[in-house]
């Protein structure tokens, strides 16, 4: 089964998104700092990992290059409100599998769990 | 009195006269003091030959050679000592064995009675011969082994030497090759070298070189002091010479002539030449120095061309590396490095540097309370490596090769330094260099202090900008878009969530949910409200990307073109729509025939934008102020018109809102400047930005006609291309 970590600084949202994660079976964790993403990412050991970019204390994209460092095979999909394309180049860049602009579209993303995660357990 | 005693007297006062005063100079223990033996110690040679050269007795010369003898011996001795300690190659049984030889050859010339041989020679006096082997033997150990070790030791301490302590000991090397010239001549008649002893007054002269270089130009470069040297000894003799020569030889023919008077031709010749010598010196002196400075009379006066350049220099950036650039270059130097004041972190910042190859790090910094900065700031005046306290030299860090500090400050305020590294060709830095340098500081201070006037002024230009582009459309909606999108986000995965949820729950109870019609309905509602609210987040977030595209082409878009004001104006009004929270703008349009108008499209409805929105603010300004039944009887308008003219396009806006009072109306324009009750934004730039974008991008004009309480009517004027 897939491991999935949540790093969003909006407490709601990645209340939400736990809740919406859990439905299809995948066992979620949160966290809501970019510090407490690293720690978090450290003790679970994510498949993959909903990163946000704007961050209180570490920058998202900090966030991303620790996480390829450490662990180059997980995925990582952005959850930003910023669109530029500078943004985007430089996740990609870092290795980030995908890039979703925020507001959530969760039947979007329900998708693309899917395919790439729900499919590939089966 | 024989030359030989001559020198000898000589020689015993020079040397006893410079030990006497490092005896009283210098402190105990240091290296110096035996130097001062060693000084006396040849004094005691000297005094010896003074005495064995002006007597004819066999055993008077005899006692007197035996006394000039010790110091022979002693001086390498001393010497040897005093050279360990200076160029901290301290071996201690060198030095012992060096003294226990001296003690060994002591003992040797007094009781042993073969040791020394006298001779009478040249028919004038006494004199000590080597034939026995102990006494050759003597001279081979000591002054063939030890004392060209003691040189070699020196010359190789000289070579690591830098600045003015190699200056210095440049002297002092040159002082003792020409002072043990002295005793290595005296010692080829001693075994036989059938030459008069006359090197004995080179030990004498070693004394005047020290003291003249060392106490009198300890910073001047060797070789001023052999210019000056030769111009006095060139023009002084020859001129001073000439009327004695003359007096010499012309007295047999004068004296017929003049009789008793006959002195008065060659006296009167003196006082001529006397007037003319120094003339003669100072030109011969500056020929010479010219021709052998000529290398630092070029780059002094490269630095000093380059010193008033400076001044038109207004980046500060730039003027840093170009006064490292012109440093380094013209003075040929390892390194150069300026560190600038950074008041705002209180340190001093390395800005420019130049070397050959090695890095350093670029972020390299003194702090206020680094003690070099202390001590700079107390200094203000150029100083050498050499000069500075030894616990600065060692807080140097990186720069620990710096040869030269160059302060550069008016006044008490220390606005920077430069580091200059050792010259190229390791040539000291000299008196006339350090002149130099201080003039180039002078200007240079002025030059930054120029540029960082220039700084602060266009800092505060750009503070007013960024106060500007907050007020502007784009600057509003960058900002407050994140935190919309962050909002729509919450919205957006809470309404997904929320289908879902139902939708879930509908599939697991689907039995309850067919048996209930109630629960189907209230379950069908809440996915449609769900739904509503995904559709309303999109056509925000829609509005949200409109604005922020707006602002982005902005930024970018300064280019010139023909567009339609209508277009322009309906912008504005969608966004004056949202910032006010209204559904219309009470405009009235009168676009005449065409609305094509020629500008920056984005900076025009940065214009019409701001217009507009002073327009609505001071009519709400207005009705705030109304009485209730006035409200009732007013009706807000605001009116746009446009006109075309020969050359010019005019766009009149003009409102029925408060208008400006008499005392007002010269500040409308002004940055800051706002006289709304902070009604809505209230940042007081709007039409500072409506004017500069109108007059200084567009070559165009702003004015306004207006009565207090009526109304105001802006003209922007704008030329066609």
């Amino acid at each position: 089964m897939s491991k999935v970590l949540v790093i969003d600084d909006e407490v709601e949202v990645v209340d939400f998104l736990f809740n919406f994660l859990r439905r299809f079976k995948i066992q979620v964790e949160k966290a809501v700092s970019g510090k407490g993403a690293l720690e978090a990412f450290m003790k679970v050991k994510p498949d993959w990992v909903f990163l946000d970019i704007k961050m209180p204390d570490i920058d998202g994209f900090e966030v991303l290059k620790a996480i390829k460092s450490m662990s180059p095979e997980v995925n990582v999909i952005m959850i930003t409100g910023k669109e530029d394309k500078e943004s985007q180049d430089k996740a990609r860049k870092l290795g980030a599998f995908d890039y979703i602009i925020k507001p959530l579209d969760l039947e979007q993303l329900h998708k693309k769990i899917q395919v790439n995660i729900l499919d590939k357990n089966n | 009195m024989n030359f030989f005693t001559f020198s000898s007297i000589f020689s015993t006062f020079s040397t006893f006269a410079i030990a006497l005063l490092l005896f009283v100079k210098v402190k105990n223990k240091s290296p110096s003091y035996n130097f001062a033996y060693t000084s006396l110690a040849s004094g005691i040679w000297t005094l010896g030959a003074w005495g064995f050269s002006t007597t004819t007795s066999y055993d008077t010369a005899l006692i007197w050679i035996k006394v000039a003898h010790i110091g022979t011996i002693l001086t390498p001795a001393f010497f040897f000592h005093f050279v360990s300690g200076l160029t901290k190659k301290y071996n201690k049984f060198l030095i012992l064995l060096n003294y226990c030889l001296a003690a060994l050859f002591v003992f040797y010339t007094f009781f042993y009675k073969d040791f020394i041989h006298i001779k009478y020679v040249f028919g004038q006096f006494y004199f000590p011969i080597y034939v026995n082997p102990a006494s050759v033997l003597f001279y081979i150990s000591v002054y063939g082994i030890f004392l060209p070790y003691a040189f070699f030791l020196l010359i190789t301490f000289f070579r690591t030497t830098r600045g003015i302590l190699r200056n210095q000991l440049k002297y002092f090397i040159i002082g003792l090759i020409v002072a043990w010239s002295g005793p290595e001549g005296l010692f080829l008649f001693a075994l036989g070298v059938p030459i008069y002893p006359c090197s004995n007054i080179l030990i004498g002269v070693y004394p005047l070189i020290f003291a003249y270089a060392i106490l009198k130009y300890h910073l001047m470069d060797i070789r001023i002091f052999i210019s000056r040297a030769a111009a006095f000894l060139i023009s002084y003799p020859f001129f001073l010479g000439v009327p004695f020569i003359f007096a010499y030889r012309m007295e047999p023919v004068l004296f017929p002539l003049l009789g008793m008077n006959w002195w008065l031709v060659p006296t009167s010749l003196i006082v001529f030449f006397a007037t003319l010598a120094p003339l003669a010196y100072g030109q011969i002196r500056s020929k010479m120095e010219n021709a052998f400075l000529a290398e630092q009379k070029r780059y002094q006066k490269l630095l000093l061309q380059a010193a008033s350049g400076m001044a038109t220099e207004h980046d500060l950036n730039r003027l840093a590396k170009l006064i490292v650039y012109i440093v380094k270059k013209a003075v040929r130097i390892d390194f150069a490095a300026i560190f600038l004041d950074d008041k705002s972190n209180e340190i001093y910042r390395l800005k420019a540097y130049r070397d050959r190859g090695s890095k350093i790090s670029k972020d390299m910094v003194f702090l206020y309370e680094h003690p070099l900065v202390q001590y700079l700031k107390k200094q203000k005046e150029p100083v050498l490596y050499e000069e500075l306290p030894p616990e600065l030299r060692e807080s140097l860090g990186e720069f620990s090769k710096t040869s030269l500090i160059v302060p550069s400050g008016i006044e008490d305020n220390l606005l920077g330094f430069v580091f200059f590294g050792e010259k190229l060709n390791r040539q000291p830095y000299t008196n006339d260099d350090i002149d130099v340098f201080k003039i180039l500081s002078h200007q240079a201070a002025l030059a930054i202090e120029n540029c960082l006037f220039m700084e602060e002024s266009r800092q505060a230009q750009e503070k007013i900008f960024a106060a500007e582009k907050l007020a502007s459309i784009g600057g509003i909606a960058d900002g407050v878009a994140h935190q919309i999108k962050n909002r729509l986000n919450q919205f957006s995965v809470a309404s997904g969530e929320l289908r879902y949820e139902i939708k879930d729950f509908a599939q697991k109870h689907s039995e309850l949910i067919l048996k209930n019609p109630d629960l189907k309905k209230t379950f069908d509602y809440l996915a449609e409200i769900a739904t509503s609210f995904l559709n309303n987040v999109k056509r925000t977030d829609g509005i949200v990307k409109g604005i922020l595209n707006f602002a982005r082409v902005e930024e970018k878009e300064t280019f010139f073109s023909k567009f339609s004001l209508k277009e322009v104006i309906d912008v504005s009004t969608e966004l004056l729509q949202i910032k006010h929270e209204i559904s219309q703008v009470p405009l009235k349009l009168n676009l005449g025939s065409s609305d094509i108008i020629y500008g920056v499209k984005a900076q025009m409805t940065e214009v019409v934008y701001n217009m507009l929105d002073n327009a609505y603010e001071a009519i709400q300004d207005k009705v705030m102020r109304l009485e209730p039944e006035e409200k009732l009887k007013f009706s807000p308008e605001i009116k746009l018109r446009l006109l075309h003219e020969q050359s010019i396009d005019v766009i009149e806006i003009s409102d029925n809102g408060i208008g400006v009072s008499k005392e007002n109306e010269r500040k409308i324009f002004a940055p800051f400047f706002t006289t709304k009750s902070s009604y809505k934004s209230g940042t007081g730039i709007g039409m500072y930005v409506v004017k500069r974008m109108v007059e200084e991008n567009h070559k165009g004009k702003v004015w306004f006609e207006s009565t207090h309480m009526k109304g105001i009517k802006f003209f922007v004027e704008l030329p066609r291309k």
